[in-house]
């Protein structure tokens, strides 16, 4: 599959390090949150939420609540119950019978901090007050906060309706794993491994508003929305309203890293408070509501992990139970239950794979897409794996992982479940990464470091991000679903004075879109940089998105940038029919370039943009009637990724389109006396195909590389035995800053993917590499006296570490 | 969590006990406010304690699941907004010529936003509370 490319060395600003066009306004402060917005008559909602982790409601009082100055009103889960319906489930039964609404339903709250009142009040303060003063009776239930404990038989139920904790059960099975298991010259078993629970934390919390007109019985949100398309269908469902009477917006947001995608749940309850009291409602999350219900990346146990290898050191296959930690409700999951067959090879040859999967409901926090989505975890597992094999089996790390790798010329390259990996160098990549970190030298470090009471490790992590999701992935969760493939929109128009004016379907939330859109519509159109205005934010009432736009899985590069390819090259031709006509030549003699439609050959012949603007948009009447009454210079264009549907009963075919890889390697110092791991040296190489602005990739990168080291050594998003979030705020959940980290040592590798329009594949999910890669080093600091088996690694564990933890969980067979 | 607390009171235990039924004398406690009794018999009221930097009213509900000469024991739950607090309350009477001495021990669960946030000063700010509710309202008594 090859599809025809631009060449990016031969245009002005694709591929250069164009400067941020949103920099200016975000960095003095000028910058349209959700917050921000001002709104006429604006009310403000703030949530009662339930302390406990299980728990019947008995009573609810708000007596009190309606003695506050400033109070409004407020919305109880039996008016949602009976206003609403329940959210659509993705699953199948039984765990489509899980009822999940905007406040606890059932009469049940399921997680410490769920929504249980919404109050509203004429300032924010005054809502916090109003929520405060409602009394909620509770009659506490057993609850279970343990995955693991929650697949008992007698485990507390989370949905009584669902009959269990399970939401959603499969058996991946591709290859032969036991016969490999049987024949393989080196079997490695591990009990349990762990990938702990940690959040994006995004700069802005969400923010919504929420405002009804009653003339038109139309509802308009502005905030956050990831996938505003997807999100209307939900709130459409929810609410009871027809979808023609919906608006979803969004101007600048602060980062989603795929948390966003659940805005519409708490949107419900501010819509259900704007029409009942007849006022704009907006909802801005506090932080501890961030960490109490913004989205938690999906926990997992990996139990029963067992690898096949060969002696000359040839890794065959892996076998594993999995138990997902999905919390309390499926939201978005259990789509992460496929989600991570993307990535079932990792980086490597495997041959044989067999995973046995189970989303499990938990009373915690529902989980909702982060950053590597589901493929981190199986990512890490696979990385883990290979780190014990070559400690345990006396193989050269390095050595070990270029044999396994999948080589430059195996590409594409099919998984052992039909993906296809489309380009990549990873031999190349973790040679450069090794460079970086002067590897001899730090071995010669490590060597030195011996008996001074401080361990040197290094360590090496390999991962994939894979972008453009396939989304007929989904019928692998459940045939029913009605998704497949993927596509994206774009609208491009030259205005009046000639301007170009650009709308992607895609919602930006940081990633820069308004400067890689400018630099391939201006390479496109032979405009300047600065002539190409793209629109901020995002609006559904717009034609420019597709059902399942948005940004999420790692996919603008293709999707986003593709389809304003093909609205950009729709616009080009009409320009080229209006300047053939004033100019007495063909379309095809026209060319674009330095802000002119100008003849080939002869640059005198040529036409400002901007005439052609004025022609089109006030002298039509100059122009041939069937130029006039066809042309409009406006682009509007799909992109739709190549895919096909999946094979349903093999579980088999190719669920992404591209797949850039990050091959990350560090050295760490710990201490001895106090289990603290200090980085001394970090290093990624990211290989994310033709680069359209490789200042705007650094940056992804360098991003990525800071969370995945705060959440190996700092993040955890940790519950106590009764249910209760041990981490509330930043105080107890460190995000890493300049402080926490070295100056990181960046290069790429550039392998163009052959199946996307330029070339570029999506990235900044990162993959979390640097869980692996911090874990590898940890391990090798260690030694072979201990097993590091959890992703997250404090001091604590490390001192443990120290101490032989785990050891015994490894064995090798043979 | 685990507190413990001790302090005297010139009140007898008769007069400490006379407190569940007297209504109108636990409304002297400054720290309670809108005391009543629910239809369950337990004693509902709004708790104010001194010890936090800003006022912070909960909502408490507190039953007497026995009480004796010697001892007795209470079920507390406290609540306001998303923070909950229940505390399992076991008093003991220590009569003397001058009064009574009073031992508390209290067993603490301390929810929400005051158990992850407030992790670090939860276990004074309660035992600060429990201790001064308690020496309020014997003083009451006597």
């Amino acid at each position: 599959m090859t599809i025809e490319q631009t060449r990016p060395d031969t245009r002005r600003f694709t591929g250069k390090a164009m400067p941020r066009k949103e920099d200016a306004r975000l960095l003095k402060a000028q910058g349209e949150f959700g917050d921000d917005t001002p709104v006429a008559n604006l009310a403000y909602m703030a949530f009662v939420r339930s302390p406990y982790a299980h728990a019947r409601i008995v009573d609810i009082d708000v007596s009190a609540a309606e003695k506050v100055d400033g109070y409004l009103g407020c919305l109880l889960p039996d008016e949602v119950a009976e206003l609403t319906d329940p959210y659509a489930e993705l699953q199948g039964p039984p765990g489509d019978a899980e009822v999940d609404r905007c406040l606890a339903a059932g009469g049940k709250v399921r997680f410490s901090g769920e929504p249980v009142v919404a109050v509203a009040a004429t300032s924010r303060e005054a809502a916090r007050d109003a929520a405060a003063a409602v009394v909620v009776d509770y009659e506490p239930l057993p609850h279970v906060v343990d995955t693991r404990k929650a697949v008992e038989p007698d485990a507390p139920l989370v949905h009584d309706q669902v009959g269990c904790n399970v939401a959603f059960e499969s058996t991946f099975d591709w290859g032969d794993i036991d016969f490999a298991l049987e024949n393989a010259d080196h079997v490695i078993e591990v009990d349990e491994l762990h990938f702990h629970r940690f959040s994006s934390t995004p700069l802005e919390c969400t923010a919504i508003t929420a405002e009804y007109d009653a003339g038109t019985d139309t509802f308009t949100f502005t905030g956050g929305f990831a996938t505003p398309q997807l999100a209307t269908l939900n709130l459409a469902g929810a609410l009871r309203h027809p979808t023609n009477k919906l608006r979803v917006l969004s101007k600048d947001i602060g980062g989603s890293f795929g948390i966003k995608l659940n805005t519409h749940i708490p949107a419900t309850a501010a819509a259900l408070l704007a029409r009942k009291l007849g006022r704009p409602i907006r909802w801005t999350e506090t932080r501890t509501e961030s960490h109490q219900m913004g989205g938690h990346g999906n926990e997992r146990w990996f139990r029963n992990v067992k690898m096949a290898l060969q002696s000359d050191g040839t890794v065959l296959g892996l076998s594993y139970e999995a138990l997902d930690d999905v919390g309390a409700y499926t939201r978005y999951e259990p789509l992460g239950a496929v989600i991570w067959t993307q990535v079932a090879n990792a980086c490597y040859q495997l041959k044989h794979l067999r995973v046995h999967y189970r989303s499990v409901y938990t009373n915690k926090c529902p989980t909702h897409p982060n950053r590597g989505y589901s493929r981190t975890q199986h990512l890490w597992l696979v990385e883990r794996m290979m780190d014990i094999a070559a400690h345990k089996l006396g193989f050269d790390p390095v050595e070990f992982r270029m044999k396994n790798y999948i080589q430059p010329d195996q590409y594409p390259y099919t998984t052992v479940n039909g993906c296809v990996y489309d380009s990549g160098n990873l031999p190349e990549s973790l040679r450069k990464a090794l460079e970086l970190i002067d590897y001899e030298e730090a071995r010669q470090l490590q060597r030195a470091a011996a008996g001074t009471g401080k361990r040197i490790g290094i360590g090496i992590g390999s991962t994939l991000d894979s972008g453009t999701n396939n989304f007929g992935q989904a019928r692998l969760l459940n045939p029913h679903l009605p998704f497949g493939g993927n596509s994206e929109a774009a609208l491009v128009r030259l205005g009046i004075d000639g301007a170009v004016y650009a709308t992607t379907g895609a919602v930006a939330f940081g990633q820069g879109h308004e400067t890689t859109i400018s630099q391939v519509v201006a390479d496109e159109l032979g405009v300047s940089y600065d002539d190409v205005h793209v629109q901020r934010g995002s609006d559904s009432g717009l034609s420019a998105q597709m059902g399942l736009s948005g940004s999420y899985a790692s996919q603008f590069a293709v999707t986003g940038i593709g389809a304003m390819l093909n609205a950009t090259r729709k616009l080009a031709a009409e320009i080229k029919q209006v300047a053939a006509a004033v100019l007495g030549v063909k379309p095809e003699e026209i060319e674009l370039a330095d802000g002119k439609a100008r003849v080939v050959g002869d640059a005198e012949k040529a036409l400002p943009l901007s005439d052609v603007a004025g022609i089109v948009h006030f002298s039509p009447a100059s122009l041939p009637r069937e130029v006039a009454e066809n042309v409009g210079l406006v682009g509007r264009a799909v992109y739709s990724a190549p895919f096909d549907l999946p094979d349903l009963e093999r579980k088999y075919g190719n669920l992404t389109l591209t797949y850039a890889t990050q091959i990350h390697a560090c050295v760490v110092e710990i201490d001895e006396e106090t289990g603290q791991t200090t980085l001394l040296r970090y290093a990624m190489v990211d290989d994310c195909g033709t680069p359209i602005n490789p200042m705007v990739i650094e940056g992804q990168v360098h991003g990525a590389t800071a969370h995945g080291i705060s959440a190996a050594l700092f993040e955890d998003m940790a519950y106590d035995e009764n249910g209760q979030l041990r981490a509330g705020n930043f105080y107890d959940y460190h995000a890493a800053t300049a402080f926490d980290l070295p100056s990181f040592r960046y290069a790429n590798v550039v392998s163009p993917s052959p199946f996307t329009p330029i070339g570029a594949k999506g990235m900044g999910e990162g993959g979390g590499a640097p869980l692996q890669a911090i874990s590898a080093a940890i391990q090798d600091a260690v030694g072979d006296s201990a097993a590091v088996l959890d992703s997250f690694n404090p001091p604590e564990r490390v001192l443990r570490l120290l101490r032989g933890l785990n050891a015994e969980k490894v064995k090798v067979i043979r | 969590m685990k507190l413990t607390g001790q302090f005297s009171s010139p009140a007898d235990v008769a007069k400490l006990l006379a407190l569940d039924g007297q209504l109108d004398q636990l409304e002297r406690v400054p720290s309670l406010d809108d005391v009543r009794r629910d239809s369950s018999g337990r004693i509902r009221a709004i708790f104010t304690p001194r010890a936090t930097f800003v006022p912070m009213p909960f909502a408490v509900v507190i039953a007497v699941e026995h009480a004796g000469q010697s001892d007795a024991a209470l079920k507390v739950h406290a609540s306001r907004g998303p923070t909950a607090v229940d505390v399992q309350l076991k008093l003991e009477f220590d009569q003397r010529d001058s009064g009574t001495s009073v031992s508390w021990h209290a067993e603490v669960a301390v929810r929400g936003p005051g158990a992850s946030v407030g992790q670090r000063v939860v276990r004074d700010l309660v035992s600060a509370a429990i201790d001064e509710v308690l020496r309020e309202t014997a003083a009451v008594a006597a």
